[in-house]
């Protein structure tokens, strides 16, 4: 099957995130590499972090390294530049810096193995993409560093590819179950148009927690649910149908909530990596009867599974794939070390 | 002269540990290895020092932990070298202040109290490395960031979740966030880190705050890996995490 | 005995007293109030236990209910007990019906107190008949196989893996160790709930689990009747759930707790007014089954400076003993905490600790107090750190301590590996008997050093116990008096879970608990 080829014309941006670290995000990208180069697809490389260099600054253990083909449009840091096995071409400095220099951009003149790294902030990467698609990417891939979930938010990029695997846990179901629930939440409905939507999006901006009375919009003069939940319980009254946060909603935020008024409101997030709440939690809090809706949710093009943890555990590859895809009926589920 | 004696010379491209004689490579390990104490044992921890590298191990000492595991301590002659002279380490590159000058700098360039906000955060119970670089007292004669003229530091304490820290920093309109991590299993500092980060993305906060990190296990490469602007190791004090937060105010142009 | 360090009697005594007004001013708090943890605790001690489908304990599902309903005031041993007469089933099946949705059981026909009292008598009786055998269990052991000399050598475990807990444990037990603390993950202090089963991928240490509990303590036993002496098992019984925690340590018989609702408090910012009421039915539970407590005194050093402070440490103890005297815990029970935080570069800095051990030694002469070894100064330097722990040890054998919480001299750079540990005993055994009778052949010099010290922490101690009483706690704590932590009294954590009671409510366990039931 081409994934590669079945992305590229749904999306331009994809950021491949991990469950974890060491969950195989860069396997995951050097597969999709490999395809781009059976296509002759030119492809758009950059990282939150660091990739293609031979140990983890992390763990110390061994990360697979980048092989980009002629034409690839990468972005690299000055001090990277010079460790570059493949030729590149200098197209534009920009305005981004690194612990390792300014960020470059560059083309692949001659291939072979090259060290990626991006902006820090995940609003770089914005205009970063941006850039590279003018200089004739056909599609960028954003690879995520350590387990920053972050970058999967629906501004950032298109769509997801996330990147899971054994590292989770000795558990195979446990791998399942919390893979399952990031999937989940990413896939959060979305607050359907009609007149809460329009107030939510028209207040966004402000940056405060909203609620909306019968139809009518009260900003509270908090802008983080942070620690905010004992406030949210003392202000949302049998009138109230929403709750709108804009930040980071976590178990703090509802933990103070009582739980009546927690069944008859539904929370409004922007997107789903607003969300703090672990698989366990977000199950008790559903069952007792919590609703959340985003503004946006998130596209989960693929899964990849890496079957195998650095701790030195493996699980059998096709029972991992099988289980994953048996929770995950409608997105594909790719073993990226087969 | 006919008695000179040849002196060894130090060759920085190839240094290798010094016990009392240039070069001798001397080197002590200790470690556990889960097999039966026994000759068959210390044979094993020769045979493995030797893999690590140390020509001529000797076992000095052995005894039996419980059945089955034993402790080891192992002398022996490092093999290999390093070439001291290619290093770079990635280092936060700021000009360092002194506190007195960091003072007129935000007199001059800033114009305004610069707030700091500081903690221990996730499960860590250890305040030494945010009290080092926040408390008035310091560390080792080096005044924390509460004496700094210009700047308001609060410092939250230990184990403080990621949450209060951020909600505080929010509420104090802070222009730098300082994360101490000091001691760690399985890499949960690196979880916690992240989450912090994470966080910061999620409330918008991310690009409006200097965000730094320290401990003894933190490097600036790590701490940029992980998504922060800066990450201090050991034996970096108030004035150079002050120097780095002032400068980068100024050029990011946060003033 | 006269005082070594020439403590006046009449100063110790008048600090006791304020301790006592302290306490006992507390104690009306307490006994107007309840809380979901004291609630579950009942629920556990009738025999409540598992978890429903998306892992809420039992216990919880059923004080959640009986809250939400507004039933909290009357007492869960009510309502069970009322059930019970109702539909005729156990509590424990009354409370798997009601996580099945199938039963509410506020929404029950509702018979007397009395009667629902009398209902669920036979089950009071028989758990604690079950935790009375436990004690026994205890007492034969020390009677048969005996115990390590004192003080107790005192190690952690803390894998994060109850299973590879049990290695560890098993082989401090044999290099030579008395009691074996299973770390808990920090991160279940905050939990309002008691997870369950056993831990195997934990953070910094395993859940505080029945399970756990249990698998220790089988590995103890048997190691145990192998090393020839009966080796302690130490767990948390702190934070959100205190009591109930008490509770599963008494079914599964743990020795020693850590029991300190001060430390919530100031390290945990849980609420006091929730945490001083969980406190007090944990310690009835910790009394009854003699479970010695561990308080929490030695962290106000590692936040505080630990010369200028020491004093808070002697009020917090005698604030603490007044506490466990309430609950009915006995002075062999009390595990008052201190510790060995001085800057190392203290001029004469070992004396001064040494006057503070010697004093609570001389103050509490039958608390079994614990002592925590050095941490705040460690500094990855571990040949020094072994120096550290060396001074450490000798004014525990000195002044008669303990429990000896072995410092490690990797302190501040991991959670200690098996040779880390070995060091840490051999450091101690070393010294300990090396040492073993300097306490009683060495006489301080009148007006020196050590006592001087002493007398004036005495002093401090005293003022600021008296401070207390006029100010009373709350707000002591308040103004940041303790480890320099302020708390409000309406902060912190957990709060919600606190109700007044009602008029008819009734523990069943507590009064039988401080009679000394058989």
């Amino acid at each position: 099957m081409y994934l590669l080829e079945e992305l590229s014309r749904k999306y331009k941006r994809i950021s491949i995130v991990g469950m974890a670290k060491n969950a195989g995000k860069t396997t995951a990208l050097n597969y999709l590499i490999e395809e781009a180069m059976d296509e002759g697809l030119t492809l758009g490389i950059t990282s939150t972090g660091r990739d293609g260099e031979g140990t983890d600054v992390v763990t110390g253990t061994d990360k697979p390294r980048v092989f980009l083909d002629t034409g690839t449009i990468v972005s690299v840091p000055t001090q990277l530049y010079d460790l570059a096995d493949a030729g590149l071409e200098i197209l534009k400095m920009t305005d981004y810096s690194s612990s390792l220099g300014q960020i470059m951009l560059c083309r692949v003149a001659s291939s072979g193995y090259v060290q990626v790294a991006g902006p820090v902030i995940n609003a770089n990467h914005i205009e970063l993409c941006e850039e590279m698609l003018a200089l004739g990417a056909r599609m960028v891939l954003i690879d995520g560093a350590i387990d920053r979930k972050s970058i999967a938010a629906p501004g950032t990029s298109d769509a997801i590819i996330l990147s899971t695997g054994a590292v989770l846990s000795r558990k195979m179901a446990k791998v399942v179950e919390e893979t399952v629930h990031t999937v989940t939440l990413y896939r959060l409905p979305v607050l359907e148009e009609g007149r809460e939507r329009e107030l939510i999006e028209e207040h966004a901006a402000q940056d405060k927690i909203i609620l909306i009375k019968e139809g009518r919009p009260v900003s509270l003069e908090v802008s983080t649910g942070l620690g905010a939940g004992s406030l949210l319980d003392g202000e949302i009254d049998e009138l109230t149908t929403h709750v709108f946060v804009p930040g980071a909603f976590t178990a703090s935020a509802v933990a103070d909530i009582n739980i009546k008024k927690l069944r008859h409101v539904t929370f409004v997030l922007k997107d789903p990596t607003k969300i703090f709440i672990g698989a366990t939690l977000w199950s008790r809090l559903k069952k007792k009867g919590m609703n959340v809706r985003v503004l946006e949710n998130i596209e989960v093009a693929a899964i990849t599974v890496n079957p195998t943890a650095p701790a030195g555990y493996r699980f059998d590859h096709k029972e991992l794939v099988d289980a994953m895809q048996k929770a995950v009926p409608d997105i594909p589920v790719i073993d990226v070390m087969l | 002269m006919a008695d000179k004696t040849a002196v060894a010379q130090i060759d920085l491209t190839k240094v290798k540990p010094y016990g009392d004689t240039l070069n001798d490579g001397m080197t002590e390990v200790a470690f556990t290895l889960p097999v039966p104490y026994g000759d068959e044992a210390s044979e094993a921890a020769k045979i493995l020092a030797k893999k690590m590298g140390l020509d001529e191990p000797n076992v000095v000492y052995s005894k039996e932990m419980t059945p089955e595991y034993t402790f080891f301590v192992v002398y022996g002659k490092c093999r290999h070298t390093v070439d001291y002279t290619t290093i770079k380490v990635a280092k936060v590159e700021v000009d360092v202040m002194d506190r007195l000058e960091c003072a007129e700098y935000i007199k001059e360039n800033i114009k305004r109290p610069v707030v700091i906000v500081g903690a221990s955060t996730g499960t860590d119970a250890h305040t030494v490395g945010i009290d080092a670089i926040m408390n008035m007292k310091g560390f080792h004669g080096h005044f924390g960031l509460e004496r700094y003229e210009g700047i308001e530091a609060y410092n939250l304490g230990s184990q403080v979740p990621n949450e209060d820290l951020i909600a505080k920093a929010k509420e104090l309109k802070a222009d730098a966030i300082l994360v101490s991590q000091t001691v760690t299993q399985k890499d949960i500092h690196i979880d916690n880190l992240t989450n912090m980060v994470e966080l910061l993305e999620a409330e918008g906060m991310r690009d409006k705050v200097i965000l730094v990190c320290g401990g003894p296990r933190i490097s600036h490469e790590l701490a940029q890996e992980l998504g922060y602007d800066a990450g201090f190791g050991q034996h970096r004090y108030a004035e150079d995490v002050a120097s780095f937060v002032l400068t980068e105010i100024v050029n990011r142009n946060m003033i | 005995m006269k005082s070594k360090l020439n403590l006046d009697p009449n100063k110790v005594d008048h600090a006791r007293s304020s301790a006592r007004k302290i306490a006992e001013s507390m104690q009306d708090f307490i006994d107007r109030h309840t809380t979901v943890s004291t609630e579950r605790t009942i629920l556990r001690l009738l025999g409540v236990d598992g978890v429903d489908e998306v892992d809420t304990p039992l216990p919880n599902v059923v004080v959640d209910q009986i809250l939400e309903a507004g039933g909290l005031p009357r007492g869960v041993a009510y309502w069970v007990g009322n059930a019970m007469i109702q539909t005729g089933k156990q509590p424990q099946e009354i409370a798997e019906e009601m996580a099945a949705g199938k039963l509410e059981i506020t929404k029950l026909p509702l018979a007397p107190v009395k009667e629902a009292e009398e209902k669920i008598m036979p089950k009071v009786i028989e758990e604690l008949k079950a935790i009375r055998a436990q004690t026994e269990k205890r007492n034969q052991y020390l009677a048969t196989i005996g115990e390590g000399k004192r003080p107790y050598l005192y190690v952690i475990v803390a894998t994060g893996n109850i299973y590879e807990d049990v290695v560890q444990a098993q082989a401090a037990a044999r290099q030579g160790a008395d009691i074996i603390a299973v770390i808990r993950t920090t991160a279940q202090s905050l939990l309002d709930y008691v997870p369950y089963g056993p831990t195997t991928e934990g953070f910094g240490g395993t859940y505080a689990t029945q399970e756990n509990f249990r698998i220790m303590r089988k590995a103890l036993d048997e190691v145990g009747e192998e090393v020839g002496r009966y080796i302690r098992l130490c767990n948390y019984s702190s934070g959100m759930c205190m009591p109930e925690i008490a509770a599963m340590g008494a079914i599964e018989r743990l020795d020693v707790m850590l029991n300190d609702a001060l430390y919530g408090i100031l390290f945990r910012d849980i609420n006091m007014q929730r945490t001083l009421v969980d406190q007090y039915f944990s310690r009835v539970i910790i009394g009854y089954c003699d479970i010695i407590f561990n308080s929490g005194e030695d962290n106000y050093l590692t936040t505080d400076d630990a010369y200028e402070n020491a004093h808070t440490v002697l009020a917090s103890q005698l604030i603490n003993e007044q506490f466990a005297v309430l609950a009915n815990v006995k002075e062999e029970q009390m595990g008052l905490g201190h510790a060995f935080e001085m800057d190392p570069d203290i001029e004469n800095g070992f004396l001064y600790e040494l006057a503070q051990a010697v004093m609570a030694r001389e103050i509490f002469p039958n608390a079994p107090l614990k002592y925590m070894p050095p941490t705040k100064y460690m500094t990855g330097n571990i040949f020094k750190g072994n120096v550290q722990d060396a001074l450490f040890n000798m004014i525990a054998i000195w002044s008669g301590q303990s429990l000896q919480l072995l410092g490690m001299l990797t302190e501040a750079i991991h959670t200690p590996h098996m040779h880390d540990r070995y060091l840490s005993i051999e450091n101690a055994q070393y010294i300990f008997n090396n040492m073993r009778d300097i306490g009683s052949e060495v006489v301080f010099k009148e007006g020196g050093i050590i006592q001087t010290r002493a007398q004036q922490t005495l002093e401090k101690a005293d003022a600021l116990l008296s401070e207390i009483v006029e100010e009373g706690l709350f707000s002591t704590i308040e103004k940041g008096k303790f480890g320099g932590v302020k708390r409000p009294r309406d902060g912190g954590k957990g709060l919600a879970g606190v109700c007044v009671k009602d008029d008819e409510y009734f523990n069943p366990f507590i009064p039988l608990m401080l009679g000394g039931a058989q």
